[in-house]
């Protein structure tokens, strides 16, 4: 290096902090990052039509389940497991209400040279993790699997040259019976049994998909077991910890396909795995909703058919384990007959918990059962799909008692610029106001009035925007305009106006704290501070956190975190955290936050952040708007705009915010929400 | 952005939604991207790995998995392992298991994996230090110099400067640098 060079070598490869760093300079131009952009997408599309393809090749003359676009399509879906892989025999696959039906008598699998490898279960101990090993996702099993069987296998002669390098290996088991295979650099695999060693030349196409596959990807579902180097050559060591194999269950296949006289529209055929059929049931005692179970705003399956067939499309596995951690149920369904009462809970990890109850009895009998994520998918698209169409032709009166705002906000009368949030009670007036109202939909083109009343809400799924028109129509973005009720109009009035009294100063003059300039400025700089500690691990939060460098733990139940290595419990981080944040609001204690957790007696946190609103601008504290005993409460103005990402609108949520004081005088962290 | 912020936007428009999910994690990507491939790879060949990880990205977020909150972690975690593999493809290791003693070993892991020595994030922690202190201009020259190797008329290009000052700019800012690098003690 001269006196006219610097060599920043030590920058490459760095850790994430520097990458950040680095980051904020990074030089490229705007047509550079074009091209960039054009490239993702080409890519992204390119591959998204080649798996398109594939599907529609395979299966063709198959009538093919269509997921939305923005639905990944993964290779191997549980159809194409039953189609790819037949090498005779006429095959013809109907599909009729919902039912697999195989009409065929010979009917030849593919298999390797060592036999089916479907059932086996699969470790592999690539260059990532040796000497670990890891259990592919289901996915990428059954991709694995599938490839291996309908490879062209080609065994060398002995005399062929053995080439350089480490070796990966991919282990197989089922029952007592384990075998490896092992891949070396040049591509060909041995063979290793305990009686037997053979090596093999394969086809170009399966070696992709076996590198594909010994990539280690945690987030498909790749689950790490730790060995230390001593286990590499001992196969028992391998699969020490393996309980037996799931069991999985497939769609009863009926041979005779369902004539139209057995056909019956009142009544509908749900395949139920725990009993391994297809249960009939009426229709109109089939319902569901795309979230927890509620029976009052469940949707009824009458005119959705298509969702009661989806259960019969999917490939289920059993599951004997009972899976750990926290998850939320994302779609329900029930269904009843004489008998039993049947419901399905799909949980936000693709498990599924059955459940059927005998109505006289009221015995219960619950199996988990998970399926593919491609099957989870297919699943969870049925459900929304049906919710949309169904939503889709309800006025909003209907509407809205299925799917209830909430955290709702409201403009005051033509001011459409800022919102501000409704209470409990105000939002349940409000959730009234639109229930009772008259609504009539009219043509997208219709030219509306001045818009008078703004009104942001969150209805189950989405986020709506919904606009009040001094003509007496309303419109809600990207759904429709509709000619509304003038009993609408004045009780969103009526709300408006109490709404925002509560947050206007002028309605508080006998309550302001007696110096309120010095109050409103010392205010502003400790409303900055809050913001910058607001649930602040690191360095520059309030909180005196040690956190392990590296990556992040990953824990069997599918968690994952960096270690906090300078505290025992949650606790004690939440008592750092009141230091600055009053104790008075639930919502400033990070116990019930998702953000850390405990395991093993070590606190972790978790590689998650808190996400962003990207379309935040920037936050003032706008105004101080009374004192109530040891607390002063100010609003603050958070704005927000579209405009950067294509769209027109900005807008401003006007929000309380507080400060406890402390007997000594100092303030602590009240009421606040994060504005990004 | 949050999945669900994804979600929403790319039901009116996914290449929308694609590209604000480009735009703001950019940067973090090709610097991840460039800070591996820079001794082994051409522009080329960093744009393409670029574009093909957020090709990755998109295809992940279009499934209903949820990933909470921001994604930054992840997509970082893609970017790492493409760049990874495409330094062996372009450097010929060979794509075979490494004990852990292997004194190789290290290079193919990201660096997420593997424990920086303290001594090692001190000293990049300091280096950036004395950058980011020569102030604007200044830091971003000598970055952009130094560490992603543009040109002068690049670089005058992107900072809206004529290709002389930033020759002048760099050659005072590189003196000043090494001055403060000296008093740390910090040789490189």
């Amino acid at each position: 290096m001269n006196d006219k060079d610097i060599d920043l070598r030590v920058l490459e490869n760095a850790d994430d902090d520097t990458i950040r760093k680095i980051a904020a300079d990074c030089p490229s131009s705007d047509e550079a990052k074009e091209r960039m952009f054009a490239m993702s997408r080409k890519i992204y599309n390119s591959r998204t039509n080649e798996r398109e393809y594939n599907k529609e090749t395979e299966v063709s003359g198959v009538e093919i389940y269509r997921k939305p676009k923005w639905h990944k399509f993964t290779a191997v879906a549980a159809a194409l497991l039953i189609v790819t892989g037949v090498t005779a025999g006429g095959v013809m696959l109907t599909r009729n209400k919902g039912d697999h039906k195989i009409v065929n008598s010979e009917i030849e699998a593919s298999t390797s040279p060592f036999g089916d490898l479907s059932d086996f279960r699969v470790r592999i101990m690539s260059t990532a993790t040796a000497p670990s090993v890891f259990e592919p996702g289901t996915d990428k099993k059954l991709a694995l699997t599938e490839a291996l069987n309908n490879a062209e296998w080609n065994e060398l002669s002995a005399d062929t040259p053995v080439p350089d390098g480490e070796r990966q290996i991919i282990y197989f088991k089922k029952g007592d019976e384990t075998f490896s295979l092992i891949v070396c650099t040049d591509g060909t695999i041995y063979y290793s049994s305990n009686s037997n060693e053979e090596r093999y030349q394969i086809d170009d196409e399966t070696q992709n998909v076996i590198y594909q596959a010994l990539k280690y990807e945690p987030e498909s579902g790749d689950k790490l077991i730790s060995l230390d180097s001593d286990s590499v050559d001992d196969i028992d060591m391998i699969w020490q910890d393996a309980t037996e194999p799931e069991v999985t269950t497939e769609p009863e296949i009926n041979t005779e396909p369902v004539t139209n006289a057995e056909k019956n529209d009142d009544m509908s055929e749900v395949y139920f795995p725990p009993l391994n059929k297809t249960v009939k049931v009426p229709t109109n005692k089939c319902s569901f909703f795309t979230g927890e179970w509620d029976e009052k705003t469940a949707f009824s399956c009458e005119n959705v058919p298509e969702l009661i067939e989806a259960f019969g499309k999917v490939k289920w596995n059993k599951r004997t384990d009972i899976p750990t951690g926290e998850y939320i149920v994302t779609a329900s369904f029930r269904c009843s007959d004489d008998k039993y009462i049947y419901s399905y809970d799909i949980y936000s990890n693709d498990y599924i918990v059955l459940k059927y109850e005998d109505i006289v009895s009221g015995e219960m009998t619950t199996e988990i059962y998970s399926t593919s994520t491609d099957d989870d998918v297919t699943l969870y698209s049925a459900f929304r799909e049906a919710e949309e169409k169904i939503t889709s032709q309800m006025l909003p009166d209907e509407w809205f008692t299925h799917e209830i705002p909430n955290n709702s906000f409201i403009s005051r009368k033509d001011e459409i610029g800022v919102i501000t949030p409704m209470d409990e009670t105000d939002e349940k007036e409000f959730v009234n106001a639109l229930t009772s109202a008259s609504w009539e939909k009219l043509p997208d083109e219709t030219v509306t009035g001045e818009c008078i009343y703004k009104l942001r809400f969150f209805a189950h799924n989405s986020e709506l925007n919904l606009n009040i028109y001094n003509d007496g129509t309303a419109y809600i973005e990207q759904y429709s305009k509709y000619r509304i009720s003038e009993s609408l109009v004045e009780d969103l009035a009526r709300i408006s106006d109490n709404v925002w009294a509560k947050i206007s100063p002028e309605n508080y003059t006998d309550k302001m704290p007696a110096n309120k300039e010095e109050v409103f400025n010392k205010a502003k700089e400790f409303y900055d501070k809050a913001l910058k500690y607001y649930y602040n691990f690191g360095p520059e939060g309030c909180l005196n956190l040690e956190i392990a460098e590296g990556i992040a733990q990953q824990f069997e139940d599918g968690s994952a975190g960096w270690l906090i290595k300078n505290v025992n419990s949650i606790d004690e981080i939440n008592d750092m955290y009141h230091e600055f944040f009053s104790d008075r609001y639930p919502e400033n204690d990070i116990r019930k936050s998702n953000y850390v957790f405990e395991k093993d007696g070590h606190v972790y946190m978790r590689p998650s952040g808190k996400g962003s609103n990207i379309l935040f601008q920037s936050t003032e504290l706008s105004d101080v708007l009374y004192q109530k005993d040891d607390e002063i409460f100010f609003t603050v103005n958070n704005n927000y705009s579209e405009v950067e990402f294509g769209g027109n609108t900005t807008w401003t949520e006007k929000l309380l915010f507080s400060v406890v004081i402390q007997p000594d005088g100092s303030w602590k962290v009240g009421k606040i929400t994060c504005p990004w | 952005m949050t999945h669900d912020e994804f979600r929403k936007i790319s039901k009116s428009s996914l290449e929308k939604a694609q590209r604000m999910l480009f735009d703001e994690y950019f940067n973090y990507v090709y610097t991840i991207v460039f800070s591996r491939l820079r001794s082994c790879a051409s522009r080329e060949d960093i744009e393409e790995c670029v574009g093909d990880i957020f090709a990755d990205v998109y295809m992940y977020y279009d499934d209903k998995k949820e990933l909470s909150g921001d994604i930054s972690g992840f997509i970082g975690a893609v970017a790492r392992r493409k760049s990874a593999d495409v330094y062996r493809r372009l450097t010929k290791k060979s794509f075979g298991r490494i004990s852990i003693d292997d004194e190789e070993a290290e290079q193919f892991e990201a660096p997420d994996n593997t424990e920086d020595t303290i001594e090692k994030k001190e000293l990049r922690g300091n280096l950036i230090k004395c950058i980011e202190r020569l102030g604007e201009p200044d830091s971003t020259i000598i970055l952009h110099k130094y560490f992603f190797m543009r040109s002068s008329r690049e670089i005058a290009e992107q900072l809206s400067l004529t290709p002389e000052a930033v020759r002048t700019r760099c050659s005072r800012a590189l003196k000043k640098l090494k001055e403060k690098l000296t008093e740390m003690n910090i040789s490189l």
